[in-house]
Parts: C-alpha cells; sequence; structure tokens
C-alpha cells in the first residue's frame, strides 16, 4: 500500500499540469477580504483563541490573526476561519525549508 | 470546499468542551474524521463547537481517551424534532384527526340543493339520490360520477326532461327540467289530418271526424284524410256537434289512426370478412397521483399494458372552496380488446345485412311501424362484398303527426 502511494505520488509529482500545493502538499491559503480565510493542507490546530489561531503545516506554522475569531468549519486538512482578520503569518521555518526546495 | 453547515437533517449538537486547550480536542476530532462546525473560544478552558448527531458515539470514545470534560450546550435537526413530538403525541394525534376531520368535511356532499320541481317530487327526488349513494356527508369520492347519476335518474323518472347536476364544493346542485305535457293540446287543436306518405290504407280506425278514404284506398303524400267539418253530410251532424267548439266554424276535433302499406327500396354492402373488437374480459386498474403535470403511479403500475386495449381514465379532483387543489387523484382503467375476424358466406352476409336493414328501418319509421314482406330484387357479390337491393313492404301509421309538416 505503502509502495503504491509512494508510487502514485511520484507520477503526481512528474504531472506538471497540477498546482503547486498539490506537488508539494503545501497549505493553500484562500482570502475573502478580511471577513474569511480558507486553508487546504494544514496538519492540525496548535492553538484556537478569539484573537490568534495556530496551524501547523508542512515544515512549519501558519498563524492568523484578527478579532473574534470563529472556525466556521473544521474537516481533515481544511480549515475555515472566519472572523476579522488581520494578517497571515507565515513561520519562517516554513519558508526556508518549503518553497526554497 | 465542503459542506459549510452540519446536516440538520442528520442532526446537530453543540458541544461545550473543558480543559487545558479544548480546541485539541477539535483538533483531534478532525483526525478520526469527525467535522466540526462553528467552533468558537469562550474563555482559556472552554471551547464551543458543533458536530452531527452521527458522530457522538466516536466523540464520546474519543473524550474517553482524554482528560476534557465533555456537556451538551443545545440540540437541533429532524432526529430531535422527532423525539419532541413523540413526546408530544396527543397533540400530533389530535392534528392529525383534526386534519382528516378537515378533509372529511371539506370533501363531502352537505347540501342537496334541487331546482325546478314541486316539493313532492323533489322528496321523491331525494329518496332516490339517497338510494344512488348520494347523501350528506358521503365523500365526493365514494359518489358516481355526475353523469352516471344524471342519467339513472333520467331513467328512473320518465317525467323529467334533463337533469344538470353540480357538484360546488360541499353544494350538490341538481337543475331539473320536468316535461311539459302539452301533447293533449296539440291533439285538440288539430282539425284536419293528413297522408304523410304514399301508400294503400289497410286499416282505419277513426274516433273522432269524418273520413275522406277507405280502406284499399291509394293515397298521396299530402291528402286529406280526416277532416274535422262534420257538417257535409247531416246524420253525422247531430251526433258529434256537443263536442264541438262553438268559435270555430263547424270544424271539431279530428283523432283517428290509419295504418297504410308503404314500400321501401334500399340499398346494402355487406363485406364478407367482417372485423370487430372484443373485449377478452381482461382488465386491470392503475391509480396515479397526479401533481400539476407529473404523475406519479403510486398503484397497479407494476402491471403489463395489453398489446390492443381501451383506456378509460377518471379524474378525481379535490377542492377546497373554490381553490382547486393541484392535485388530482386519477385511474386508469386498461381494458383488453381483440380483433376477431369473421368470414362469411354469401349467404350468411345476406342475413347480415337482412337484419341490419330491417333494424335500420324500424329506427326510422318507430315502433308502430311492422314489416310485412321483404325481398331481394337484386343481388351480386364484387370485391368481397355483397351488393343487395331490397324491397320491403311495411305496415305503418300514416297520419301526420308534425303539424309544422301538413301542407294546406
Amino acid at each position: 500500500m505503502a509502495y503504491l502511494r509512494s508510487k502514485i505520488n511520484q507520477i503526481m509529482k512528474f504531472a506538471k499540469n497540477l498546482p503547486v500545493d498539490m506537488q508539494l502538499k503545501l497549505p493553500r491559503i484562500t482570502m475573502i477580504g478580511d471577513i474569511h480565510v480558507y486553508i487546504e493542507n494544514h496538519h492540525g490546530i496548535l492553538r484556537f483563541t478569539s484573537n490568534e489561531i495556530v496551524l501547523k503545516v508542512t515544515n512549519g506554522l501558519l498563524i492568523v490573526k484578527g478579532h473574534n475569531l470563529v472556525i466556521k468549519m473544521l474537516v481533515t486538512e481544511e480549515i475555515l476561519i472566519e472572523g476579522t482578520i488581520n494578517a497571515v503569518n507565515v513561520d519562517e521555518e516554513l519558508r526556508n525549508n518549503g518553497v526554497g526546495q | 470546499m465542503r459542506a459549510l453547515k452540519p446536516s440538520w437533517l442528520k442532526g446537530v449538537i453543540t458541544i461545550k468542551v473543558k480543559g487545558h486547550y479544548p480546541e485539541r480536542f477539535f483538533d483531534l476530532c478532525t483526525r478520526h474524521e469527525i467535522k466540526g462546525w462553528s467552533i468558537k473560544k469562550i474563555s482559556n478552558t472552554e471551547c464551543l463547537g458543533d458536530i452531527n448527531l452521527s458522530d457522538l458515539k466516536r466523540v464520546r470514545q474519543l473524550r474517553r481517551k482524554t482528560r476534557y470534560k465533555l456537556s451538551f450546550v443545545s440540540k437541533k435537526g429532524l432526529p430531535f424534532l422527532f423525539s419532541q413530538l413523540q413526546k408530544m403525541k396527543i397533540l400530533v394525534l389530535s392534528f392529525w384527526v383534526a386534519f382528516l376531520i378537515f378533509i372529511y368535511l371539506s370533501q363531502s356532499i352537505w347540501m342537496i340543493n334541487i331546482d325546478g320541481i314541486p316539493v313532492e317530487t323533489e322528496k321523491q327526488l331525494r329518496q332516490s339520490l339517497d338510494e344512488y349513494g348520494v347523501k350528506k356527508g358521503r365523500l365526493k369520492l365514494f359518489i358516481e360520477d355526475s353523469s352516471a347519476i344524471q342519467q339513472r335518474l333520467l331513467a328512473d323518472y320518465p317525467n323529467l326532461l334533463w337533469v344538470g347536476i353540480k357538484q360546488d364544493g360541499i353544494i350538490y346542485k341538481l337543475d331539473v327540467v320536468p316535461k311539459r305535457q302539452v301533447d293533449e293540446e296539440e291533439l285538440i287543436n288539430r282539425e284536419h289530418l293528413y297522408a304523410k306518405k304514399d301508400g294503400v290504407i289497410s286499416e282505419m280506425f277513426v274516433a273522432k271526424g269524418r273520413p275522406l278514404v277507405e280502406i284499399n284506398d291509394y293515397v298521396k303524400k299530402g291528402q286529406l284524410l280526416v277532416t274535422g267539418e262534420l257538417n257535409q253530410k247531416d246524420e253525422k251532424d247531430e251526433d258529434e256537434k256537443d263536442e264541438k267548439d262553438e268559435g270555430s266554424k263547424e270544424l271539431s276535433t279530428v283523432e283517428a289512426e290509419i295504418y297504410a302499406t308503404t314500400w321501401y327500396e334500399s340499398k346494402l354492402n355487406i363485406p364478407l370478412v367482417g372485423q370487430y373488437q372484443t373485449e377478452t374480459g381482461n382488465q386491470s386498474k392503475k391509480y396515479s397521483l397526479q401533481i400539476g403535470r407529473f404523475q406519479l403511479p403510486f398503484w397497479g403500475f407494476w402491471s403489463n399494458d395489453f398489446d390492443l386495449q381501451q383506456v378509460e381514465t377518471t379524474l378525481y379532483k379535490p377542492s377546497i372552496g373554490s381553490w382547486q387543489l393541484p392535485i388530482a387523484f386519477s385511474v386508469d382503467q386498461h381494458r383488453e380488446m381483440l380483433n376477431t375476424e369473421v368470414n362469411r358466406t354469401e349467404e350468411e352476409a345476406i342475413e347480415v345485412g337482412m337484419v341490419q336493414a330491417r333494424e335500420n328501418l324500424l329506427n326510422e319509421l318507430g315502433a308502430s311501424a311492422e314489416i310485412i314482406n321483404e325481398k331481394i330484387l337484386h343481388q351480386s357479390i364484387e370485391n368481397g362484398k355483397v351488393n343487395l337491393h331490397v324491397y320491403f313492404t311495411v305496415k305503418e301509421d300514416i297520419v301526420n303527426t308534425n303539424a309544422m309538416n301538413q301542407g294546406d
């Protein structure tokens, strides 16, 4: 099973038409104004308060800051955050090891 | 994007998680493929969130492995509505009963109005309507078609000319037109009798009036047969003077039946191969509900259609007041038909043709006519058909009963 999966992943990497986030398992972040943030490919919540949400992503952290934050929807690897969003920070670790490859 | 809201149909539970980093419990849930919605942090140690009712069991199992405390804040959705309704069984039941009563009250007949006839006949009519099943409190669904009832009424009451039936909500309206009996007056007014057709007179019954012809006389169409002028012959004058109208100058009423022998020719074509459609007796009923244009079969739809069939559709459209419900109930009756062919010999074909010709003739002439003699003048076979030329001798009443056609 694991062999098959790695094989499939290999094929996927070479498929040039696929978007980058699919190939590298990086988070895809969609913002709608400052009221919604939609994050795919995250690996779990580390911290959640009404002012800050810290998410684990591939090789690092993702920090969303704002007011009255509510998790509108929480599904495996997907999260929709609602509220007034001030900032979306990507942790240093991610920048060095994630995209730089 | 996935579902943005939990499924109301499956049921939604709002749970409150207590403990350090309560959001991590929801995170744990998502790892086990349990979805969460509207997750809010109330305080440092408390977190609110919605989950589906179907996931509740697994959430509890997960909680046992952790130190979080779980409490349920609110329940929403259809399953809870059901359980709530079960608690209010009596209320729900009474609603149903009320609904059924409402349907019954609005779908049955509560008034039978009969217009156009005197009270005594009306009473009789009501009684027979009762027998037909048109009663107060009877559901309209179980009442026969209004045209069927109309026909039954007309058959049972020969003195009725026409019955119009209208169902107006809970009112069953009958408009009745009785036959006006004016025949006698017409008879009284007649003063001369004329021949309707050419013929030889075979029988005469003159009740009133003076006959101008005798038995075995040949009369032509329009010829005067019996007259009301009595005073031409003196001896008859005295007897019937009493019945005479004083004002009408020496004209009395005339009553007579005069039978004459008349002749008819008819030409017939009878095919040697006859085709009939007969019912085999096999039939199936299909019930369906019509909602707007959409037809939803709910009973009998499994039975196959026959190869050759006759379909009779009865529609029942319920209405509340003047408002026609968009739902209709229809019953399709499928009757199997069979094409049968009959090969006839020449004699049989002639026989069939003669029977038909006799019937046609008697239908035309009325019940009092009688066929005395018939003769085939000519017969030939052409293109699979028998051509007949038949000559009938008929005894019939030739008194012209139609006042308008009386030629003066």
